[in-house]
């Protein structure tokens, strides 16, 4: 059964890394997406314990500033800027997680929400360092060291995030399933339980809430190189709340908001051809029907469709959760 | 009480308004010894179980384990120390399985639970986790999901992730309400047994008189905040003031 599921990811992947190939104009779109994916992951990651983050723009924008601010420096190591951006955001994370990890609810969700809204506030005003609402320009071209074309920098931008997903992917499928990982939805069900085990249900979030801001961060890195620009528009609630959206569409688990992320981005795009300033009417009837009809979003989809077609495997996987109470 | 007390209460006060809900209690437990806490509820028998675990903090008064006060530990930290809570309403995840609740539970206590990497279905916990299931005779509804098996089930299983953090004293909160009165000294015989296994003393809060006259060592009468009587079970229970006022 594993070599069927490890058969179905290659397959996926197989089609995703032709994609540049096949359409070699839409490459910056499909890296955006990625990006979008590994927000909207950062947010899902905090779904496992029921906590809801209005603010992860946040650390989306440190990773973007970070590139942007360090890309004079060395604009021909995107490797190391990227790398950096995600290094920020984890750090912003820590540093902030200190404080809202010991929330619950509707505080964690405005906390970090507020958060978000200092930072975009700071941005804006501090001109001289960030270029207030003009952003700053991000300049970089090169991989390690080599210099190249834009297309070839886009292409290779494009597999860097892919290559990226599929790490990342695979660690946090092992953080999942560690007892740190475990943790998380015991939170959500009884923290009171956790505790009375022994273990800091705070340490375990901040954990958590520290890998979900590098995750951000790295998104926010890659978007900056992608787009060539950051601004404080990165860090503005509405971005934050479109992680959130990305995540409940795509549901728990590594795929799911990488297949939100592809959902959200087909709809932005391909609806505003046709819906004009309007397309967010589509997007909302695409939540109302993921909430009515798929609460575990497209992953619950994704584990409905095997259910049906190998119930044995779910069997060996446990029972789904799900992903909206 | 004979033997080496493990844990002392000592002059326990706690209000919550106008409300006496502890009222200068003193209680100690022996080694090895079970202690039954009785009374109508709401005469503050669940304060006293929540003092002792860290989740309130008394006005006034002392608790030591082992001669070390606890006062101002937060529940994780008395449980490191060695007190474990079973609740009247088993703190379970109920969408997870009988095992991975005791692998879980296993885990917490070890080094590797903070290990990214570290799978909690881990090897290296098979046995200690297999024990658990043999111990709470819970080896039938293993891979069934906590919210799937009957509740007396789910009161082992609640003492069986208990129990993983290798306590000396555990702290029973109704261990059989919510039971039938058919499976009731089955399910105590089953718990007791798995306590005094692995030399637990506990303290349990009960309001069948048949389960405290077979299974406690000593019993303690609560009667609105204030200790009334502390005995053998037989003496207390046949204590005409006691028979008036709780039973």
């Amino acid at each position: 059964m594993q070599a069927g599921r490890a058969a179905s990811l290659a397959a996926l992947l197989a089609c995703c890394a032709v994609l540049p190939v096949i359409l070699p104009r839409d490459t910056f779109q499909f890296t955006i997406v990625l990006s979008a994916g590994f927000a909207g992951f950062a947010v899902a990651l905090l779904l496992e314990a029921g906590l809801l983050s209005f603010g992860h723009a946040l650390f989306y924008g440190i990773g973007g500033y970070t590139v942007a601010a360090l890309s004079p420096l060395v604009s021909h190591f995107a490797v190391v800027l990227i790398l950096a951006g995600a290094i920020a955001g984890a750090v912003t994370a820590v540093l902030t997680g200190l404080f809202v990890v010991r929330y619950r609810g509707v505080f964690f969700a405005m906390l970090n929400l507020a958060m978000a809204m200092v930072a975009y506030s700071i941005l804006l005003k501090s001109y001289n360092l960030t270029g207030g609402s003009d952003g700053l320009v991000v300049d970089v071209s090169g991989i390690v060291g080599a210099q190249l074309s834009p297309q070839a920098f886009g292409r290779w931008l494009f597999y860097f995030s892919l290559g990226s997903a599929l790490l990342l992917g695979a660690v946090m499928r092992r953080y999942l399933r560690s007892p740190a990982g475990w943790a998380l939805g015991a939170i959500e069900d009884r923290e009171i339980r956790v505790e009375y085990l022994g273990i800091s249900a705070n340490r375990v979030l901040l954990q958590a809430y520290t890998l979900s801001g590098f995750l951000a961060g790295l998104g926010g890195a890659i978007s900056a190189t992608a787009v060539g620009h950051v601004a404080p528009d990165a860090v503005y609630w509405t971005t934050s709340t479109e992680f959130v959206v990305i995540a409940v569409l795509g549901g728990r688990g590594v795929l799911g908001p990488f297949l939100g992320a592809a959902l959200y981005e087909l709809l932005s795009i391909s609806a505003a051809q046709y819906l004009s300033n309007s397309w967010q009417i589509l997007l909302g009837a695409v939540i109302l029907l993921v909430i009515r009809f798929a609460r575990g979003g497209l992953s619950g989809l994704v584990n409905t469709c095997e259910a049906m077609l190998w119930p044995d495997r779910m069997r060996e996987r446990g029972l789904p959760r799900g992903h909206i109470r | 009480m004979t033997g080496v007390a493990v844990l002392e209460a000592q002059h326990l006060h706690l209000g919550f308004g106008g409300v006496r809900a502890v009222d200068d209690v003193s209680l100690s437990l022996a080694a090895g010894e079970f202690l039954a806490i009785i009374g109508q509820n709401g005469a503050g028998k669940s304060t006293f179980l929540n003092i002792c675990t860290g989740y309130l903090r008394p006005d006034s008064g002392e608790v030591r384990v082992g001669g070390r006060s606890i006062l101002g530990l937060k529940p994780r930290a008395i449980a490191k120390i060695g007190i474990a809570r079973a609740f009247q309403h088993p703190q379970l995840f109920l969408q997870r399985s009988v095992l991975d609740h005791l692998r879980f539970a296993v885990s917490a206590g070890r080094a590797g639970f903070w290990r990214p990497f570290h799978p909690l279905a881990s090897a290296a916990l098979a046995d200690e986790v297999v024990g658990l299931l043999g111990l709470c005779d819970l080896e039938l509804v293993a891979e069934l999901p906590a919210g799937a098996i009957p509740e007396g089930s789910r009161k082992l299983l609640d003492v069986a992730m208990a129990l993983a953090l290798a306590p000396r004293i555990m702290l029973l909160d109704e261990p059989t309400s919510g039971v039938s009165s058919a499976e009731k000294l089955g399910l105590m015989t089953r718990l007791v047994g798995a306590l005094r296994a692995r030399g637990v003393s506990a303290i349990f809060v009960e309001h069948d008189m048949e389960v405290v006259a077979r299974f406690a060592d000593r019993v303690a009468v609560w009667v609105e905040g204030r200790l009334l009587r502390v005995g053998s079970p037989q003496e207390v229970l046949a204590d005409p003031d006691v028979k008036a006022r709780v039973l």
